[in-house]
């Protein structure tokens, strides 16, 4: 007995007739029934025969769909129930060639008739996008709810369909295409939870704000985007909890010394983490649900500084109601560079963590946000502490002392720090006034010797004058869940 | 409240256990039954063996006593004690059977995946439960058809899946 896959470009459905059972075939198959006799008599599933079909299919929805099909040839009763699966994870690069991915493609998507809840598609160096288009609208036809594409190195324009785009079941999208795409002029998403877009090249304002903006928004990523042919934008995306924004590359900056303006009104938002090099005017509406900001700026030519300076202070001042900041250490230079922006920032009286790279009191940024977060509890520092010389003159600079170190600051985080006599002065500058400290933490740096080994970390500190009477220091090897921010 | 209520579970050949209503109401099932006030007496459970019941019940205290204490090590710790308690080279094929069936019927979605996990991991690995053996199945592409084709002894029995 065996079941057909064509491999000859044209499918055939899988439906040919079976063998009608011969004698000798039902004569083995008592036998089979006897021999079950034999065993445990109180067992009720003795064969994985016995299961119902519902249960198998459950077992091979745990299965790759590419070994899942495989079992067809296993019996009967198995022939069709590869077809229920329904995540369907396409990988090309697990199959020995185009075509026989292709072929594979085709048979899977054409079997089976039911719900599929995933479609995973991950192919590169592909010539024919029209089997594509014609793979996600099966998908959307059998009602997916989790689409992820990512498609590298196709030639010419893709088009995916338009279906995908009005596909009512749809609650997460992630669309990495680096061709561009065209998208429907109307784009209706009820159930989209989730949206991730890498690569993406955004064609037109009204496809992309209806995109952005879909109603049932909880998630969006935006990564490695190319902004170029849009100039202003304004999404309303209701729901949005969590925005996150990554820009790394400014190879785009000839096209337009002044980005797109992007508008983000949600009075739902929580948290947004922006890694960019502002090379875009990102701009929120004020919103008193948002939780934790992330700000990362990436990379900053001294010609851009006052550009970048103001718009830090801008998204500043909208986020100014969150409970934990995270500012990088190019952007708290950035920021400091312009004296004026600096002295006008807004103040944080929900602020509870404060997060930075390095720990330098010479840039104002950092001395001003810590006056500016007067119930701040936790202060960390990512990046190790800034080497300050005894003439360096900065000894005053927390004189008088921001109001936390009073009444709420009640832990320090250091990472990546290498102790030494002009580091533990700078740390002296800020421990002095620290009047309610409780725990300093400090991770030590990652040092190798030159034999390759990791050289132990001095267990105790050198004296470090602190203002609280009852602090602890404990020095602790690096955490690999925090890693600098740059 | 009554939270240390004990509840009889009483299984197909009779035997009967006496479980925490905790540990008894990680079975939708049965948590609807006591809802229903179905639960007076003890809860007959005619699908179930006590052999098997008696799997069941120790797969339910151990999640149960997991998720008071609320470590992350525990998370891993559990991991491994699911891993012992399924392990395929020790518990027989029949027992794995029964414990799919009585987890879908109990309605313990936890206990129900990580049975089907673990028969899928094994055909995951081309090796189909026969006779309590997991026998290598391989196929072929020879002339455009899809071929069975065994390594081990179930090649001789392989009328038992002719149709």
């Amino acid at each position: 007995m065996c079941c057909s896959l064509m491999n000859d470009g044209a499918f055939r459905a899988l439906d040919k007739p079976v063998r009608v059972m011969d004698e000798t075939a039902a004569a083995s198959k008592s036998k089979h029934r006897k021999l079950n006799e034999e065993q445990d008599m109180d067992s009720v599933a003795c064969n994985i025969d016995d299961l119902p079909e519902a249960i198998l299919e459950h077992i091979l929805s745990f299965v790759p769909i590419e070994d899942a099909v495989a079992t067809c040839v296993l019996s009967k009763k198995w022939r069709y129930l590869w077809t229920s699966h329904p995540n369907l994870e396409l990988f090309e690069s697990r199959f020995s060639g185009r075509e026989h991915f292709t072929n594979f493609v085709d048979g899977v998507l054409l079997q089976g008739s039911s719900r599929i809840k995933k479609l995973v598609l991950r192919c590169s160096n592909f010539d024919y996008a029209s089997r594509i288009n014609f793979w996600v609208s099966t998908a959307v036809a059998r009602k997916v709810e989790s689409c992820s594409v990512l498609l590298l190195w196709i030639p010419g324009n893709l088009v995916l369909p338009y279906c995908l785009f009005s596909c009512a079941t749809l609650a997460r999208l992630e669309l990495c295409v680096l061709p561009a795409l065209e998208l429907p002029s109307r784009i209706w998403l009820p159930n989209l939870k989730f949206l991730l877009l890498k690569y993406f090249k955004f064609v037109d304002e009204r496809s992309t704000e209806q995109l952005l903006s879909s109603p049932a928004l909880e998630e969006l990523i935006i990564e490695e985007c190319n902004w170029s042919n849009i100039e202003a934008l304004t999404i309303r995306p209701s729901m949005l909890k969590i925005l996150t924004i990554h820009d790394d590359h400014d190879g785009f900056s000839l096209v337009h010394p002044y980005g797109c303006r992007v508008l983000i009104c949600g009075n739902n938002l929580e948290r947004i983490l922006c890694r960019s090099s502002f090379l875009n005017d990102y701009r929120f509406e004020k919103s008193c649900s948002l939780l934790e900001a992330c700000i990362n700026v990436t990379a900053c030519p001294p010609s851009r500084t006052r550009q970048v300076a103001r718009r830090l202070h801008k998204l500043l001042e909208a986020t100014c109601s969150v409970k934990k900041l995270t500012l990088s250490s190019t952007a708290v230079r950035v920021l400091s560079s312009a004296a004026e922006l600096c002295s006008h920032l807004p103040i944080f009286p929900n602020l509870k963590l404060l997060v930075f790279g390095r720990l330098d009191l010479k840039h104002q940024a950092i001395v001003k946000l810590l006056h500016n977060s007067p119930d701040l509890e936790t202060l960390e520092f990512r990046e190790g502490i800034q080497r300050y010389g005894i003439d360096d003159g900065y000894d005053a600079i927390l004189d008088p002392a921001p109001h936390c170190f009073g009444s709420h600051l009640k832990q320090i985080e250091l990472h990546n720090v290498l102790m030494g006599d002009e580091v533990v002065r700078m740390l002296e500058l800020l421990l002095k006034h620290a009047m309610v400290l409780e725990k300093l933490l400090i991770h030590h740096r990652r040092t190798f010797s030159w034999l390759g080994f990791e050289e132990s970390y001095p267990k105790t500190l050198p004296e470090v004058h602190c203002g609280s009477k009852s602090f602890k220091i404990t020095i602790l090897p690096p955490d690999i869940d925090k890693r600098p921010l740059s | 409240m009554a939270s240390s209520r004990k509840i009889t579970l009483r299984s197909s050949d009779g035997e009967s256990f006496e479980v925490e209503e905790a540990v008894a109401v990680e079975s939708q099932t049965i948590k609807h039954m006591i809802e229903d006030d179905c639960a007076d007496n003890a809860i007959p459970l005619p699908n179930v063996t006590s052999k098997i019941l008696a799997k069941v019940i120790e797969y339910c205290k151990k999640h149960v006593d997991a998720s008071k204490a609320e470590d992350r090590v525990n998370d891993e710790d559990l991991k491994a004690w699911d891993a012992a308690f399924i392990k395929v080279d020790q518990v027989d094929q029949a027992t794995l059977f029964d414990l799919i069936l009585a987890a879908n019927y109990l309605n313990i979605k936890s206990l129900l995946d990580l049975t089907c996990q673990t028969v899928a991991d094994m055909i995951k690995g081309n090796l189909f439960p026969v006779r309590n053996e997991w026998l290598n199945f391989t196929f072929s592409i020879a002339n455009r058809e899809l071929v069975l084709v065994c390594l081990t002894e179930w090649v001789a029995h392989r009328r038992l899946f002719c149709s």
